[in-house]
């Protein structure tokens, strides 16, 4: 075998291996994704100002949170993101069955994670602190209820799922829906990765 | 079907995941470092981990190189601007 020859048929091995660069999702979800993904930006940027502003107010309310919530709800959500991109990959696989179960159980990741906040926005209640309480607090609410409403969204997304891997095939349309629910739950995921340690641990 | 899809990449990306958000636990209630130090590693930390879920579950690994550049400069904005508000503010 020539050098060159020996040269063709590696790149034609390395080729193989490295799958061809794909759009996940339609473009347009896309614009809807980092739009969002910047209005949280902003808000975390906001968030951080004001805490300049009194950085003693914002560690003493901090203290009031339980961090074991939030990490459990984060564990929680990277747990939901292995299995809803699992079953992206399993749908490709053509294991529409195995890919339904992964997209529940992903689904009832979702579900923990809306009663976890549920039982911590209950007991902070419980214990007067609503967002009227600081500024601390007000920021607090909006962000884990404006994320909280993304959760609830994303879970109508993954029943769209379910429905999706009921059918016999899909076309390509029908992928790439499936592609941009999958994306959205992973952006909920992604806004809590931030939202966590802005909130619960930065001192 | 399930360990195949399992036995790949993504699944050890989780495991970081899964060690990272521990670590920053660590560095939110219990550690000598100064808070300061800690902040920063935490809001890197976090960012770091952004990136890998867009990379990996949101599969842009295999994206066209724009919408990989789009998303890494967010990354790298949001990382520098929380960190200076951070700081400076």
């Amino acid at each position: 075998m020539t050098t060159a020859q020996s040269q063709a048929v590696h790149e034609t091995g390395a080729d193989a291996r490295r799958p061809e660069r794909r759009m996940p999702a339609e473009e347009g979800v896309w614009v809807f994704l980092f739009g969002d993904m910047t209005v949280f930006a902003i808000l975390f940027g906001v968030y951080l100002f004001y805490r300049g502003q009194d950085p003693a107010l914002f560690d003493a309310s901090q203290l009031k949170l339980n961090q074991t919530f939030g990490v459990i709800n984060t564990l929680v959500l990277l747990t939901s993101s292995l299995l809803v991109v699992t079953a992206v990959r399993a749908v490709r696989e053509n294991a529409f069955q195995l890919a339904r179960i992964l997209t529940y159980a992903a689904m009832a990741c979702g579900v923990i994670f809306v009663a976890n906040k549920a039982i911590e926005y209950g007991q902070k209640i419980t214990h007067g602190i609503v967002p009227g309480t600081n500024q601390f607090f007000m920021y607090f609410y909006v962000m884990t209820g404006l994320h909280l409403f993304h959760v609830v969204i994303g879970l109508a997304l993954l029943g769209f799922v379910v429905k999706l891997t009921r059918k016999p095939a899909l076309v390509d349309r029908e992928q790439g829906y499936l592609e941009g629910a999958a994306c959205f739950w992973h952006m909920v995921d992604l806004l809590w990765i931030v939202i966590f340690p802005l909130l619960y641990l930065v001192k | 079907m399930l360990i195949v899809l399992l036995r790949d990449r993504v699944t050890a990306v989780w495991l970081f995941l899964i060690a990272a958000t521990l670590a920053a636990w660590i560095l939110g209630v219990g550690h000598e470092l100064p808070h300061r130090y800690a902040a920063v590693c935490i809001i890197v930390l976090a960012l770091t981990k952004v990136h890998f879920v867009g990379r990996y579950f949101m599969e842009l690994r295999h994206a066209p190189a724009a919408l990989t550049a789009v998303f890494g400069v967010w990354t790298v904005v949001a990382a520098g601007v929380l960190i200076g508000l951070y700081l400076f503010a």
